[in-house]
């Protein structure tokens, strides 16, 4: 009887499900290719040119395809029909876009990514700069696994160069009070050489953040960072460990946005002229070193504040559990003119000598 | 908890249950879909308020379930309301019944297909959900009632894999502000309804109280379980929010489903895949309990209360509830636009039952006790 | 044509009719040791011996001559039944199992229990005086401990039932006997202890033995499969140990114990789910040792269940949940396989089983070669040949070695058969089918009963107590009270005035 009853449940479930696709696509892993690089450029007016490297196995040969379209899944349709495999967008993990296409508006494609859902909001996002296909397609010849190493170098720094990944892009897009950054890469000498940050309004990339002052931008960018390295040419010193804890707030009585960095670390290398072993000149040292270092973020502000991008999510400590100051557009307008004060506390715990003369 | 202090076949469920039932019972729907209605950061506070709310409204509950009438099951609710009259609400019952738990079987099995099968129609899922909540509601209700621990386990600990977004730089506190607005946005009514509509659930213990073991003290478990829905809610959409902030969380469907897909731990990614199958156990429960009351409503609207359970009510009742949800997918839930016509439906219905039902019956019973005092 | 006068002549000379029964003994007339000698016609081994004595009479004795101790007849029956002084034949017979026989299938059943029937003064008497070949009390095989008493069940029930009253040394103890089966009149003895095992267990258990009906049981798990709730199901109800420390420790909880003739195996219930995964070894090591050893075999187990329908699913369904370096090794490793995942995994656990299946039967000799050939060989040949890809090889090697964690047998074959089902569930719809899968198996685990008490206790019905011994296992210390949802007439394990010290001399 039981037997009676499973059986006719079955066949009723079966006869209930009509016409509807019994079995699903499958995934079979070795009957596609889960691509994890993909690169955007602009190529004309509106076409989009789409680079991907594909993973092969065994005995084939490692290739990089582009092709052309004018939307991204129209180029994903393009690729499946290029090769043997059918793309998958599922293990995708880096999505590089051409300077001139994030100057020209990515939220269009952006959005399409968010939408997929087989794509990770994990993808790490970066802007290149120069022939990056070209690039790609040397790399491969030379090493097979270059798309895994490029994915390893994103996933090992962290606060010391702008790593970005989809979620925090379009958090910040969405977001009255922020605008989102990425990573700028160049192909420079038959290199991929990080060059700063890509700043962008809304979601058009408007400057960048230059190399020698990309650290002072993550330091302020970062609630909390570790710099192995921070060199400061100018004072002939090289600060080593050192670790930054940053504060940004309103001022209410001031109407402007207060800076606080606090860094610590220690002297690794000093090539200048003064004796820091004597109490006094390291003091003054120390002294200039820090407004040194106030001046540059200061200026590194006003550069954002010219180019009227919010990265540092300033806007946000304008937000009072009460109230918020400056509701919808309005932060975006009062931003460039904002009154910006800076202070930074330097602690340096060992400066790069044996022991202090007495 | 108590032990039982029957043995298992006729076991009764101690009344220590009532938490677990209360919990996710409540938690059903709304879990997925709630955070991304309520947006504003200050509606936590409105979580709070409905959650006390209905803190107190279960002291109805929790009464009528003291009553003799309550605690007789069937014969109970015939002196209440009559024979007839009993017989005549069964028909209605069964189909508030049906629809609510078709709308959030189909509910779940949208996001399933939308998420994890694209190529699969959702209607294909259903008939093995079907099939295992027939299974659990073949064992009957004690044993139905036993798995909620079951249901409660499988999907408790999805709560800890939320809990990495509440530290940086995943979350950012700053989201959390304005916590204290001074003027609420207009779609505040409209989200203190849906919050009530998401503490629903419990007024089905009403029809299930000579089930559990008698004993005094049911408010208490019933009361932890609101708590522990409530928190639940606010956790979910703390976590929501402090990860997307409120602008990002209008764009997407569900953030819920969003963030699952975005938890990392050190071998895994994607548990999505994992994460949203899990969830399913809590259906599955639920509609093995909705199919039992379905085969109740059946034996009492058709007069066979009273005589013995044979195997081919739970079978009407079973192809019944597949009918209607399948009937309900295919034709009436094809665009996004009828998918929130049904929400909408639902919260309605819940919100009403929820409120109605408990009310309604302790006040019938305190009438008649009324009128047999007095007599 | 014979048979049919046989019978009739049986018939004519059946025992007598109820007024001719008294109380103690039968009055047995001639002929009624007439239908005994021709009942025992055929049987070559069948005795009868006829004795004269002055004082009691003509004495027969019947008896089977494989069943019994012969050097015992000589010495305490024959010799002193020659030299009879008295007349009673109580006083005369120096055995301590003289009873009286009531009807002649009684003494059939008797005789063929290794007793010798007498037929005195007109009267039927049994002397038991059974054989006492067996097995010598050797170290369980199947549950050996390193630590820990060594001995085991045997085939004799009452050294058995010797074996479990040494460790339990009370009245309490009860030991009540029934005689199932038409043909094979297996004693079972029923044992549980009054006063704490809850009566309703006694009851249902008194029942269920009573209500047995079939003619021959040779095992103990024979008898259990006619009185178990669930006949369908995968999993075990009843435990089956031959241990005698296992089956006084289950009597001490509160549960029932049968043990059955001619098996070592003693069935143990009510059980949970849990229980099988409990092996004695766990009360003899650390505490935290045992806890972590518990929840390695409940790991195990799942594991075991699961990884190669796991496998198949992510290579089938979910390839974005492949960790990136194991991406590329996974499809290095599948790329000139022709099979698809869930065909080769099927292939290549079909053939473990065939493997293990022969190594069972395999003489002791060829075994050691079957598993070079099997496991090494085969395996590497098929990566080699690209049938199988490496990674699965090492799911199903790991997945067999896993699924030996489980101390009880007849699990570890349960699982392999869920591991089936959710194979094919895993091909069809990824994590999704496995995991419907696994709920059913919830659900029918949720539903299950073990002598009508609920089989996944104490997680639903939920007992918060009895978590200390189930996956942990707490201080025995801590462990005042029985499992709760044994439902024991007296919870507390520890009362004051349990030791009684012997007082100094």
């Amino acid at each position: 009887m039981k037997v009676v009853r499973a059986l006719f449940a079955l066949g009723s479930a079966l006869i209930l499900t009509g016409c509807s696709w019994l079995s699903p696509a499958t995934n079979v892993v070795e009957e596609i290719s889960p691509t994890i690089l993909m690169y955007l450029s602009q190529s004309g007016d509106s076409e989009l040119e789409c680079t991907i490297v594909v993973p092969a196995v065994k005995n084939e040969k490692k290739q990089v395809l582009t092709v052309r379209g004018r939307s991204m899944k129209e180029t994903r349709l393009k690729l499946n029909f290029i090769h043997n495999r059918e793309f998958k967008s599922g293990q995708m993990r880096m999505l590089f876009l051409s300077e001139d296409l994030a100057r020209g508006g990515v939220i269009r494609h952006l959005n399409t990514l968010l939408l997929d859902q087989e794509i990770t909001d994990r993808l790490y996002l970066a802007v290149v700069r120069g022939d990056f296909a070209g690039f790609l397609r040397e790399q491969i010849r030379l090493q097979k696994n270059y798309d895994r190493i490029l994915y390893k170098r994103f996933r090992h720094y962290e606060n010391q160069v702008t790593q970005q990944n989809l979620h925090f892009f379009l958090r910040d897009y969405y977001s009255h009070y922020a605008d989102p950054h990425l990573p700028l890469f160049e192909v420079r000498d038959e290199q991929l050489v990080y060059t700063g940050t890509a700043l962008f309004r809304d979601d058009r990339m408007v400057g960048g953040v230059p190399e020698d002052e990309d650290t002072f931008f993550q330091m302020i960018d970062n609630q909390h960072g570790h710099f192995p390295i921070v060199p400061f040419p100018e004072r002939e010193v090289v600060l080593g460990k050192v670790t930054t804890t940053r504060k940004i707030r309103y001022d209410a009585g001031r109407g402007g946005i207060v800076i606080t960095l606090r860094m610590e670390g220690q002297v690794d290398e000093y090539t200048g002229d003064k004796n820091l072993g004597n109490r006094h000149e390291a003091e003054q040292f120390i002294r200039e070193l820090k407004e040194d270092l106030e001046e540059r973020i200061r200026e590194l502000v006003r550069s954002l504040q010219r180019m009227s991008v919010d990265p540092l999510q300033a806007g946000l400590s304008t937000v009072t559990p009460f109230r918020e100051r400056f509701p919808g557009e309005e932060w975006r307008r009062v931003w460039p003119d904002m009154p910006v004060t800076v202070r930074v506390d330097l602690g340096l715990t060992n400066l790069g000598i044996s022991k202090p003369e007495e | 908890m108590r032990a039982e202090k029957h043995g298992a076949e006729g076991g009764l469920w101690p009344a220590s249950l009532g938490w677990l039932f209360v919990n996710r019972l409540q938690v059903a729907l709304y879990i997925l879909c709630l955070p991304h209605v309520l947006l504003y950061p200050y509606m936590v506070w409105a979580i709070l308020i409905v959650g006390a709310a209905s803190h107190f409204h279960l002291r109805l509950l929790a009464k009528w379930l003291q009553t003799e009438e309550a605690r007789l099951g069937h014969e109970g609710f015939v002196r209440l309301l009559g024979e007839k009259a009993t017989r005549v609400l069964a028909v209605p019952g069964a189909i508030v019944i049906l629809l609510e738990s078709s709308i959030v079987t189909l509910d779940y099995l949208e996001i399933t297909h939308h998420v994890l099968f694209p190529s699969v129609s959702k209607l294909t899922l259903l008939p093995l959900m079907w099939l295992a909540s027939c299974f659990l509601a073949g064992y009957g209700m004690p044993a139905a009632g036993r798995f909620v621990v079951m249901a409660f386990l499988g999907s408790i600990w999805i709560v800890g894999l939320f809990l990495q977004f509440f530290f940086p730089p995943v979350a950012n506190y700053r989201y959390l502000l304005p916590l204290f607005p001074q003027e609420l946005h207009p779609g505040t009514p409209y989200n203190l309804l849906m919050l009530w509509a998401a503490l629903s659930g419990p007024q089905y213990l009403a029809f299930v109280g000579h089930r559990f073991a008698p004993g005094s003290g049911m408010y208490r478990w019933l009361a932890l379980g609101n708590a522990l829905s409530v928190a639940e809610y606010i956790l979910f959409f703390l976590a929501v929010t402090l990860s997307f902030g409120s602008e990002y969380m209008r764009k997407l469907d569900y953030p819920v489903v969003q963030l699952v897909r975005y938890i990392q731990l050190p071998f895994f990614e994607r548990l999505e895949t994992i994460v949203l199958p899990v969830h399913m156990v809590l259906y599955i429960f639920l509609n093995g309990f909705f199919i039992l009351f379905v085969r109740d409503a059946l034996r009492v609207a058709a007069g066979a209360a009273r005589k013995p359970q044979r195997w081919h009510w739970l079978a009407a009742a079973a192809v019944l509830w597949v009918a209607f949800v399948y009937v309900m997918g295919r034709f009436f839930w094809a665009t996004e636009t009828q998918h929130l016509f049904w929400i909408h439906v639902h919260m309605w219905l819940a919100g009403a039952m929820y409120a109605l039902v408990p009310s309604f019956l302790v006040l019938a019973a305190a009438w008649r006790k009324r009128r047999s005092t007095n007599r | 044509m014979r048979w049919l006068i046989r019978l009739l002549a049986s018939l004519r000379s059946a025992p007598g009719t109820e007024e001719e029964r008294e109380n103690a003994g039968t009055p047995a007339r001639g002929s009624d040791m007439e239908t005994l000698k021709k009942s025992f016609q055929n049987i070559h081994d069948a005795e009868i011996l006829e004795l004269e004595n002055e004082r009691l009479g003509k004495i027969t004795l019947l008896y089977i001559r494989s069943l019994i101790d012969i050097n015992q007849l000589q010495e305490f029956v024959i010799a002193p039944l020659q030299k009879a002084a008295g007349t009673d034949l109580r006083d005369t017979v120096q055995a301590a199992h003289l009873s009286a026989l009531e009807g002649l299938d009684q003494a059939e059943t008797a005789a063929f229990k290794g007793a010798v029937i007498l037929h005195a003064g007109g009267r039927l008497w049994g002397i038991s005086l059974s054989s006492s070949l067996s097995r010598a009390v050797e170290p369980s095989k199947q549950e050996a401990v390193i630590h820990g008493p060594q001995d085991s069940f045997t085939e004799q029930v009452e050294n058995n039932l010797t074996l479990i009253r040494r460790r339990l040394a009370v009245s309490a103890l009860k030991s009540e006997r029934f005689q199932l089966g038409g043909l094979s009149h297996t004693t079972v003895i029923l044992l549980y202890i009054e006063n704490l095992t809850n009566p309703e267990f006694v009851r249902i258990a008194r029942e269920k033995t009573v209500s047995v009906k079939s003619d021959a049981f040779f095992d103990s798990s024979h008898l259990s499969q006619f009185l178990e709730d669930h006949i369908h199901s995968v999993f075990p109800q009843f435990q089956q140990t031959d241990r005698p420390d296992a089956a006084a420790a289950a009597l001490a909880s509160g549960k029932v114990v049968w043990l059955v003739e001619n098996t070592p195996f003693a069935l143990i219930a009510p059980i949970t789910f849990f229980d099988l995964f409990q092996s004695p070894e766990d009360y003899i090591h650390r505490w935290p040792v045992s806890s972590f050893l518990r929840g390695l075999r409940f790991f195990a187990f799942l594991f075991a269940m699961v990884l190669t329908p796991f496998y198949v699913a992510i290579t089938m369904h979910h390839y974005q949940m492949v960790p990136l370096d194991l991406l590329f090794v996974v499809l290095e490793s599948r790329s000139e396989i022709p099979f698809n995942p869930f065909w080769e995994a099927m292939f290549m656990m079909l053939v473990l089983e065939i493997l293990k299946e022969a190594s069972l039967r395999m003489p002791s000799k060829s075994g050691q070669t079957l598993g070079i050939v099997g496991g090494i060989v085969i395996g590497q040949a098929g990566v080699e040949a690209n049938i199988a890809s490496n990674l699965l090889i090492i799911h199903v090697a790991v997945t067999a070695i896993a699924s030996f964690l489980i101390p009880n047998y007849l699990m570890t074959n349960s699982s392999k058969l869920i591991q089936f089902g959710l194979l094919g569930l895993a091909a069809w719809l990824g994590l999704w089918g496995i995991i419907i899968g696994l709920i059913m198996v919830l659900i029918h685990l949720n539903g299950l009963t073990s002598l009508k008490q609920p089989y996944f206790a104490p997680l639903t019905p939920f007992y918060g107590i009895d978590w200390k011994d189930t996956i942990l296992r707490l201080p025995l210390r801590w462990m005042t009270r029985r499992p709760a949802w044994l439902k024991t007439l007296d919870p507390n394990r520890v009362k004051s005035g349990n030791s009684h010290p012997e007082p100094k001399g």
